[in-house]
């Protein structure tokens, strides 16, 4: 398999594409100029969930909760109805909207986990507000949930929840973002349900600025057999690794601080994902980079000691601003493609992995994806159990999932499927796009602002002329 | 280095931009969202800010006009509150006017929506605290940044810029919450391993945090330690290899960082602008000293008097490390010349 040499990908989106950026619109000429050169043509059906009117989709969760062989989901969103929907899989990997979860606020994160040991699967979900809840519902046998979920006060804004046994006592904890509280917190399971405040680390307490942390993953970073907190700080631009020495607490953290780009602007990091892109048998970290001009992505590697032993910048997307990324095998190839979902146009855009076996990290051009204003999450999992990797989105202001299923190797025929670059928009460009002033353009500011916007105020961008940013003084109003 | 000052150096100015307003000030009563017979109501920025917009209730009576003003107006002026600073409660603000104000600056939610555990916590922290004053001694050297300037932003600059400390040295220093907020970054190399000791006093609430590490990653925080308000300086100390590190001053406590109320001593406001609040002095001292670690040179790491295999332990323990009692040969790093030295004395 050949590669496009970087350099020749770095010109190629470069300053002839970068009137295609901040519109919400998705650019069908650039796609063009982009994508025929592909290797492999991704090939998916793009199949669309949709909820209820005003629900603003922000994340999801998948398991199979009644034990039928398929997966459900659990979605959660900014919505002022305040709630939560459960989708039940059917075969085929359909996904049917059947119970609403009434929370007590607007919900950033939803995440799956049998807390109280009974064989049923629970649900976390994390408050947007600034008084931060945790909430838990209960699962019932045959996939259901309590009614009144449980709730734990802590942090302010919360925009993550991790699960996992960071003990080892064979019970689930919790790890919890506080956002704007500037704090990981974990918070110990005793397998009844119930969880009691464990560590709280402070975030980027160096920073001058506001840390902002955005997201966490727990993955064993040392290989000591313990799972450790690799936490993403959007204002600090920084990943965050803290260390765990075995019995839940953290007294090592080290800070890597996301890459400078090409141009010396600092592009700004919400999201990363953990996954071997090098085909080396360790994972990788891929952060998608928020920032002014042709959006980039990054590829941390991790050594056995749970170093970064090596940054990578790629060229990435050139519609669109980069928000959240994800990872597999779209092409069947055997080794790990990246996508990365955007806003303003909301693409999804896929990039086929070609790196050789021992050498540099190499992907091809971007393909683009679904016609969106803001592609908020995604999770690639095989949906339908064809043997190939499907991809789920949360769609934030059209209140909608997006599944694209993959053709290549079970589904629909390619020609059924092929869809990419099939939806114009007709809404208008951004042109107001906020950042720190001083002289610098900033990418974490940048990434903050998208960070805050709610669907509403991204559809006001869209149908607006002028794109001016909204009030966001209140986390919880938006 | 500490002096209390007589009279009380927590200046709130009023976010309204004014001294409150005499009824306000004068005990008024009645809530401000009821209709009540008495002028003014209890809670007193809401007061002093419905009655700028209508005199006549803060002269006459509270009535549905004074009500239908602080509706617009009195959103997230809830000082001072009803309950204690040191209750949660389902309502806004707390009774110590200044605490209340203090808290709201840092996290509006306690006055916006309640005063929830978390305002609780953290007016524990910051609230309370007696006045004082740093005398600086002429022996300090001042830190070579302005007040108004961000020079010795370190990591936190595109182009990382530090201060220097060199062991001996007490360095007098600044910073402020103004956008964004500064942080002070000392910059020093040891060449040998070494005890490090640091001293913080401040008219803040103050962190020090010591980083080892360039800023692009690995770095690592090593040491984290908070000063005491009007008390003697923190005196911290650390084991360290050698190498170049960062010694950085901050506002704020393990709770969260200061977002207000740190400003330079004197400054100049445009014509009718409004002065910021200021809640504490902007000074610190930090000072450091530096003690070379002994190096024994001694393959006896237990003391037992034998060079054997639980030395053997010991030393593998260690090894990879800049420095300590392992690093036989005072190499600064524990490693194969030390297990060389060790196996050359073995007397087991």
């Amino acid at each position: 398999m050949g590669s496009v040499p970087r350099e020749i990908s770095l010109m190629s989106i470069g300053n002839p594409l970068s009137t295609c950026l901040l519109s919400c619109a998705p650019i069908l000429a650039c796609e063009v100029s982009l994508t025929h050169a592909q290797l492999t043509d991704f090939d998916f059906t793009e199949e669309t969930i949709q909820l209820p009117e005003g629900f603003s989709p922000v994340c999801f969760d998948l398991t199979d909760l009644d034990l039928d062989g398929d997966l459900d989901a659990v979605v959660c969103g900014r919505n002022v109805d305040e709630l939560a929907m459960i989708l039940e899989g059917g075969p085929g990997g359909s996904l049917t909207p059947t119970d609403e979860l009434v929370v007590p606020d607007q919900m950033d994160w939803a995440e799956f986990g049998d807390f109280n040991e009974d064989g049923n699967v629970d649900i976390v979900l994390g408050t947007r507000s600034w008084a931060g809840l945790v909430v838990i519902f209960e699962g019932l046998q045959g996939g259901g949930f309590t009614e009144q979920p449980r709730t734990l006060r802590h942090c302010r804004e919360i925009r993550a929840t991790r699960v996992g046994d960071l003990d080892r006592d064979s019970h689930l904890d919790l790890v919890v973002i506080g956002h704007s509280s500037e704090e990981i917190l974990t918070l110990v399971g005793d397998g009844t349900g119930s969880f009691t405040p464990g560590i709280r680390l402070r975030s980027s307490p160096w920073r001058n600025g506001y840390p902002f942390p955005q997201s966490a993953e727990l993955i064993d970073l040392d290989s000591d057999g313990f799972l450790d907190i690799a936490a993403i700080g959007l204002g600090s631009r920084t990943i965050d690794f803290s260390f765990n020495d075995g019995l839940g607490g953290f007294p090592q953290t080290r800070s890597w601080t996301v890459p400078v780009l090409e141009d010396g602007t600092r592009p700004g990091c919400s999201y990363g994902e953990w996954a071997d892109f090098d085909g080396d048998g360790r994972r990788d970290c891929l952060l998608s980079l928020t920032g002014f001009g042709p959006q980039r992505f990054a590829i941390a590697r991790l050594e056995q000691s749970g170093d970064i032993s090596e940054t990578t910048l790629h060229p990435g997307s050139s519609s669109g601003l980069s928000w959240i990324p994800s990872s597999g095998d779209f092409d069947g190839d055997g080794d790990t493609d990246v996508v990365i979902g955007h806003a303003l146009p909301g693409t999804i855009a896929f990039f086929e992995n070609v790196t050789q076996p021992g050498g540099e990290l190499e992907f091809l051009l971007p393909q683009l994806f679904v016609g969106a204003q803001f592609i908020r999450y995604l999770r690639a999992v095989d949906l339908d159990h064809d043997g190939d990797t499907d991809l789920v989105a949360a769609d934030f202001t059209s209140d909608r999932l997006v599944i694209l299923r993959n053709n290549l190797i079970g589904g629909l025929p390619r020609e059924a499927g092929r869809n990419r670059t099939s939806h114009p928009s007709s809404v208008n460009p951004v042109h107001a796009i906020p950042f720190s002033g001083e002289g610098e353009r900033d990418g974490a500011s940048l990434a903050k602002w998208l960070s805050d916007l709610s669907a509403s105020e991204v559809r006001d961008l869209c149908t607006s002329s002028s794109g001016e940013p909204a009030d966001r003084t209140k986390p919880g109003g938006g | 280095m500490i002096a209390r000052l007589s009279g009380p150096f927590l200046i709130v100015a009023s976010s309204l931009g004014g001294t409150a307003l005499a009824q306000c000030n004068l005990g008024a009563e009645g809530p401000c969202d009821e209709p009540h017979a008495s002028p003014g109501c209890a809670v007193t920025e809401c007061c002093d800010e419905v009655c700028t917009a209508d005199p006549i209730c803060c002269e006459l009576d509270w009535d549905q006009v004074c009500i239908d003003i602080q509706e617009e107006a009195c959103a997230g002026l809830a000082c001072p509150g009803a309950q204690p600073c040191d209750s949660a409660s389902d309502v806004t603000g707390c009774a110590d006017q200044v605490c209340c104000r203090t808290m709201c600056d840092h996290d509006w939610y306690c006055c916006y929506i309640e005063w929830d555990q978390y305002c609780v916590d953290f007016a524990a922290r910051i609230c309370g605290q007696v006045a004082c004053e740093l005398v600086i001694p002429d022996v300090a050297v001042p830190e070579s940044e302005p007040c108004d300037e961000r020079l010795n932003d370190g990591c936190n600059m595109l182009e990382p810029t530090f201060s220097e400390i060199v062991c001996g040295q007490l360095v007098s220093g600044e910073t402020t919450t103004s956008s964004p907020r500064d942080t002070d970054w000392y910059q020093f190399t040891t060449t040998q391993p070494t005890l490090l000791t640091f001293t913080l006093e401040s008219e803040f609430p103050a962190q020090a945090v010591l980083f080892g590490g360039p800023c692009s990653g690995p770095f690592e925080v090593l040491l984290l330690f908070d000063s005491t308000l009007c008390a003697p300086a923190v005196q911290q100390s650390i084991e360290v290899g050698p190498g170049t590190w960062s010694m950085v001053i901050g506002a704020g406590r393990e709770e969260i960082s200061l977002r207000r109320g740190l400003q330079c001593p004197l400054v100049k406001l445009d014509e009718g602008e409004d002065p910021q609040p200021i809640y504490f002095g902007a000074r610190y001292l930090l000072g450091l000293d530096c003690d070379p670690e002994p190096c024994t040179q001694d393959s006896d790491l237990n003391g037992d008097g034998l060079v054997n295999g639980a030395d053997l332990t010991i030393l593998l323990a260690g090894w990879g490390k800049g420095g300590g009692p392992e690093d036989i040969d005072c190499s600064g790093s524990v490693d194969g010349a030390d297990l060389t030295r060790l196996l050359a004395d073995w007397a087991g």
